[in-house]
């Protein structure tokens, strides 16, 4: 399952993984994945099952458009989950026809604004790269 | 418990039937009829492939009659019966089976060897030189809420399609999908006469005919809806009324609510007796109903083959009938109902 | 009269028709959260729920019936206890043109009985017609599992059967409450 994402694709979206990663230290893990919860590109913390977190980005993601629908603010972007010991940030890639989804797994020590702005930069050029696809 | 409709009691022997070279029409039809007899002949019955069997079932001249013949006369098994047209029963072939195949002849046939084997078992030293037809056991005569009952629990479905006469009726049952046909239509009336069991029923193969090309698939109706209704409409000519009056029933499982023409006493019913067994009376005094119409869902649900009867229990006393009746149920389920549109 | 809430969780395999059955009765238009879909080899339809969907009854006095569909793919299966805490009843839904529509009931009848009991399940196999015509392979499985459980035959495109499906619920709940009852007087 990779919503029409081929190989070259799956191997574009690995770098601009590895790239956000190796950049942005407040993150311990991210993943591009499909609106419907398939995994298309992780490096997520030891002992996370990708397949079950691309399909809990998903359900939240869809949850945060029903929630912004439901109170007229049109479709969610992000979504930022503040946890005791983290954060967990999913933001929509643009032009993709809510097609992908990109999701941070944010340490305590990140600075939230810092690894927000620096996810969307990177959802904007994969956005521009892969959109249509 | 007894299965109401159980006529059988205690496990009986099997004999296995082989039929080679039979035409899968023929051998499908076989198949089925060995379903409807389940529990009702002397021995069980089991159909087996190749021709390694009790019985063999084949066309007169082919290589498997010949080979059955020749082990036949030299072992006593295994029993050879032929297949063949209305005219073609000679002198060579003792136990002939005409075709097309009957239920009735096929049954008599069956029972007539079952007979032969069990004398030669028990060493009455009898031969087994009578034809079928002069060894013929009483046969039973079997209703179409039987048959149909023993069609809608059947899960082989080979065979395609069957035609049941029912005195000058007809219907087309339509194994695969589990419907019915009848050109006469199935108005209550014609219902509440096929359901008596004093007709002379047969069933034999019908071409393979598409569903809905016999009629508009709306007049295909479901196996057991048609039981379903013929059950309710079948006052006085129920099963029920051989059992005890403070007998208990229990569903053994729900009848398919999405088939048949169930009303919402129908299913409280079928909530109740299927969560335990209960008594007539017992029932209609809790959900506030008529005894009739608890023996029309009872009938129907025994015409469907999902009623067992157990032991009466003592009988209650109006006055704790009473205690016990329900009135209208929990505030939410009628809140529910109500807010959903839901009648009682 | 105190208002309450209620809650019914609608489930089952993806293209089973949760979504559908909660449209047909839900006097809310319903939230749903449903994407493109990208598993055509499980089920060949354009979207599919990925949280849950969900509608709503009013009933009198301010009560209110939730009705919550799951998703169906076996990757949300973590959604099933969060939405089932609490439910008065859990319906499953079965496509009964799929070869493994039995494997698949045995599958969410051991779930979900041990989260709302015996009494509170109801399965509905739809698309009959072009599958088994009998439920006899349902029904024993339901008695392997050694259950009591309704099955029965729905289309859930049709409000009349989801709302026969109601009934068979709310009735089931009730007479089961009323046996008890009345076999402890017994």
């Amino acid at each position: 399952m990779d919503g029409n994402v081929g190989r070259v694709e799956r191997a574009m979206l690995k770098q601009y993984l590895n790239e956000l990663l190796a950049t942005e230290h407040g993150l311990d893990g991210a993943m591009f994945c499909t609106s419907d919860g398939f995994d298309l590109a992780s490096t997520l913390p030891g002992g996370v099952s990708p397949e079950t977190f691309a399909a809990m980005v998903s359900s939240q993601f869809a949850l945060g458009d029903a929630l912004c629908r439901e109170v007229g603010h049109k479709l969610c972007r992000d979504l930022v989950v503040d946890a005791a010991t983290g954060k967990v940030l999913i933001l929509e890639i643009p032009q993709t026809g809510r097609g992908l989804v990109l999701a941070g797994v944010a340490s305590t020590r990140a600075t939230l604004g810092q690894v927000l702005y620096a996810c969307r930069r990177v959802a904007a050029m994969v956005g521009s790269r892969v959109g249509g696809m | 418990m007894d299965r109401l409709f159980s006529q059988t009691a205690g496990r009986s022997p099997t004999l296995s039937l082989a039929t080679p070279g039979l035409t899968p029409v023929d051998e499908s039809l076989v198949k089925s009829l060995l379903h409807v007899f389940a529990g009702r002949t002397r021995v069980g019955w089991r159909h087996v492939s190749g021709a390694d069997a009790d019985v063999v079932l084949c066309i007169p001249g082919s290589p498997f009659a010949e080979q059955a013949r020749h082990c036949e006369s030299e072992t006593g098994r295994p029993v050879c019966l032929v297949l063949g047209d209305v005219d073609a029963r000679s002198a060579d072939w003792s136990r002939t089976l005409h075709r097309p195949i009957r239920m009735r002849e096929f049954l008599d046939a069956l029972e007539a060897i079952a007979a032969e084997i069990e004398a030669d078992a028990k060493g009455s030293g009898r031969s087994r030189a009578p034809a079928a037809s002069d060894a013929r056991p009483p046969a039973q005569t079997r209703s179409l809420v039987e048959i149909l009952r023993e069609l809608h629990h059947q899960d082989d479905t080979d065979a395609r399609i069957l035609r049941i006469n029912v005195d000058a009726h007809q219907l087309l049952v339509h194994l695969p999908r589990g419907r019915c046909y009848s050109v006469d239509g199935f108005d209550d009336g014609a219902l509440a006469d096929l359901s008596s069991p004093y007709h002379q029923v047969s069933v034999e193969p019908a071409s393979s005919t598409p569903l809905g090309e016999a009629g508009a698939s709306e007049q295909w109706i479901a196996l057991e809806a048609l039981l379903w209704r013929m059950g309710l409409l079948g006052r006085g000519q129920s099963a029920l009324g051989k059992n005890p009056a403070h007998a208990r029933y229990r569903l053994t499982c729900w009848p398919d609510l999405g088939k048949i023409p169930s009303n919402i006493t129908h299913v409280r019913l079928t909530a109740l007796f299927s969560k335990r067994a209960m008594a007539i009376d017992e029932a209609a005094d809790m959900l506030g109903v008529s005894p009739d119409a608890v023996r029309d869902f009872l009938r129907a649900c025994g015409c469907c083959g999902i009623l067992e009867v157990t032991q009466p229990m003592p009988v209650a006393t109006t006055r704790e009938r009473e205690s016990r009746r329900h009135h209208g149920g929990g505030g939410l389920f009628d809140r529910l109902r109500a807010a959903l549109g839901m009648g009682h | 009269m105190q208002k309450r809430e209620y809650k019914l969780v609608f489930t089952g395999p993806m293209g089973a028709g949760k979504t559908t059955a909660i449209r047909a009765v839900s006097e809310i238009e319903t939230v749903a959260t449903e994407v493109a879909n990208n598993d055509r080899e499980q089920c060949d339809k354009d979207t599919t729920t990925v949280a849950m969907d969900y509608g709503e009854v009013m009933l009198e006095g301010g009560s209110r019936l939730r009705l919550y569909g799951t998703p169906g793919q076996a990757r949300f299966q973590y959604m099933w206890p969060i939405l089932a805490k609490g439910a008065v009843g859990v319906i499953v839904l079965l496509d009964g043109r799929r070869d493994d529509a039995v494997a698949t009931m045995r599958h969410y009848v051991s779930h979900f009985v041990e989260v709302v009991g015996e009494d509170h399940l109801v399965i509905a196999v739809g698309r009959m017609d072009e599958g088994a015509s009998s439920l006899a392979a349902y029904n024993r499985c339901a008695a392997e599992l050694g259950l009591s459980i309704p099955v029965v035959s729905a289309d859930v495109r049709a409000r009349d059967d989801v709302l026969m499906l109601l009934e068979i619920l709310f009735s089931r709940v009730e007479m089961a409450q009323l046996a008890a009852a009345t076999e402890e007087e017994v």
